[in-house]
């Protein structure tokens, strides 16, 4: 792919070095000239000393070409204008995604036209959350948009009444649970149907967001009483 | 940060002789000036800013109100009444930021008059693609410049 990222702060500046690692063509801008000038000492020609909020200096660095747009600076409202810019000037051929600083935001980029958005804030407190979790609770890895299906993590606990049950035994996918994989400390298990399961396995499965919380408590639940479902 | 508004005066009108429910972001001096300005004229005005000190610059004369933060979060907008405003001004020494205060006002809350300051003449074209209706005191004050020195006989 041909990525135009703008901003060259250590977001960037990793990022183009991953991009480049793994095939990518990347051009990066870097609005501030010093700046921009120790990142060209390192990366080469593919840096551009100039404001990518300016169409002119978008067209420069190839928009009108590229299938991605980064926009990785500091400040939300130039992120905003970066991709709402290449999206126009690339008549709607490249794709934009903006890193959002305050998650607040991320909801009126996709109402300005934003294709996708990304908060390090709201990342690290899913990750919070999950560890808040951990007491054999569901996490929401990924909400597969407008499918109704949601990628989730069930880790099992001690009392848990799959312990000790082979996968095949739970006839989770007549519930609506499609197992992708098991994590099982360090390892990562394809999900047989004779695997019999530990306390402190991890299931990640596929479901319905509907039938999430009916599969949690069967599956974190101790076996106490008859399920009624 | 409650908003008031007073009915203001008689003499209040627009074009159309109503009275106006404005709010306006940046309360530098382009942005203090035209608060003021619009609030004797008895237009309910509501400025925000993200430098409490910034209002220091409002004249006595001003009798909006005021309130502390960054005009870009939705929600400060809100409490700024944007969901019945008549009109929003962004008047910031940022561009990119009254791109984005513009844009939220027209764009997703339907704000009949929406007018951005443009800093940086070179930026207006960026404006224009994203249909703002822009002001750009630069050119503007050139033009008068150039006027005051070209068109003016030495009488």
């Amino acid at each position: 792919m041909f990525i135009v990222l703008v901003g060259g702060g250590k977001v960037g500046y990793h990022m183009t070095k991953e991009l480049l690692d793994i095939g990518h063509e990347v051009v990066l801008m870097e609005k501030d000239a010093v700046h921009a000038r120790t990142l060209k000492a390192e990366l080469g020609s593919l840096v551009i000393g100039h404001d990518g909020c300016e169409g002119r200096w978008l067209l420069e660095a190839g928009v009108k070409r590229a299938d991605l747009v980064l926009a990785v600076t500091g400040e939300d409202e130039d992120n905003l204008i970066i991709c709402q810019l290449a999206s126009a000037l690339s008549k709607g051929k490249a794709r934009t995604i903006a890193r959002v600083n305050n998650p607040k935001n991320a909801n009126v980029f996709r109402r300005l036209g934003v294709d996708e958005t990304v908060s390090a804030t709201d990342l690290i407190l899913s990750m919070i959350e999950q560890d808040v979790e951990e007491t054999g609770a569901v996490v929401h890895l990924m909400k597969l948009e407008e499918s109704n299906l949601e990628l989730v993590e069930f880790r099992l606990g001690k009392e848990s009444r799959a312990v000790s049950s082979r996968l095949g035994e739970l006839e989770l996918a007549k519930r609506g649970c499609n197992v992708c994989l098991l994590i099982r400390g360090r390892d990562t298990l394809f999900p047989e149907r004779d695997l019999e399961l530990q306390s402190g396995d991890m299931i990640v499965a596929l479901v319905h967001m509907e039938d999430e919380v009916e599969i949690r408590n069967f599956l974190t639940e101790p076996e106490v009483r008859v399920e009624m479902s | 940060m409650t908003a008031i508004l007073g009915d203001g005066e008689s003499s209040v009108s627009d074009i159309n002789g109503e009275s106006l429910y404005v709010i306006l972001v940046g309360c530098g001096r382009v942005g203090a000036e035209l608060a003021t300005m619009l609030s004797e004229e008895g237009h309910a005005v509501v400025i925000v800013d993200r430098d409490a000190e910034s209002f220091n610059r409002l004249a006595d004369e001003f009798s909006g109100s005021t309130i502390h933060g960054n005009g870009v979060d939705e929600d400060i907008l809100r409490s700024a009444g944007i969901e019945r405003a008549d009109a929003v001004v962004t008047a910031t020494n940022g561009d990119n930021t009254n791109i984005m205060v513009a844009q939220i006002a027209q764009k997703i809350y339907r704000v009949r008059r929406v007018v951005a300051r443009c800093n940086d003449p070179v930026r207006s074209s960026a404006y224009e693609l994203l249909g703002l209706n822009t002001i750009c005191p630069t050119t503007v004050g050139a033009e008068l410049l150039h006027d005051a020195i070209v068109l003016t006989g030495e009488g």
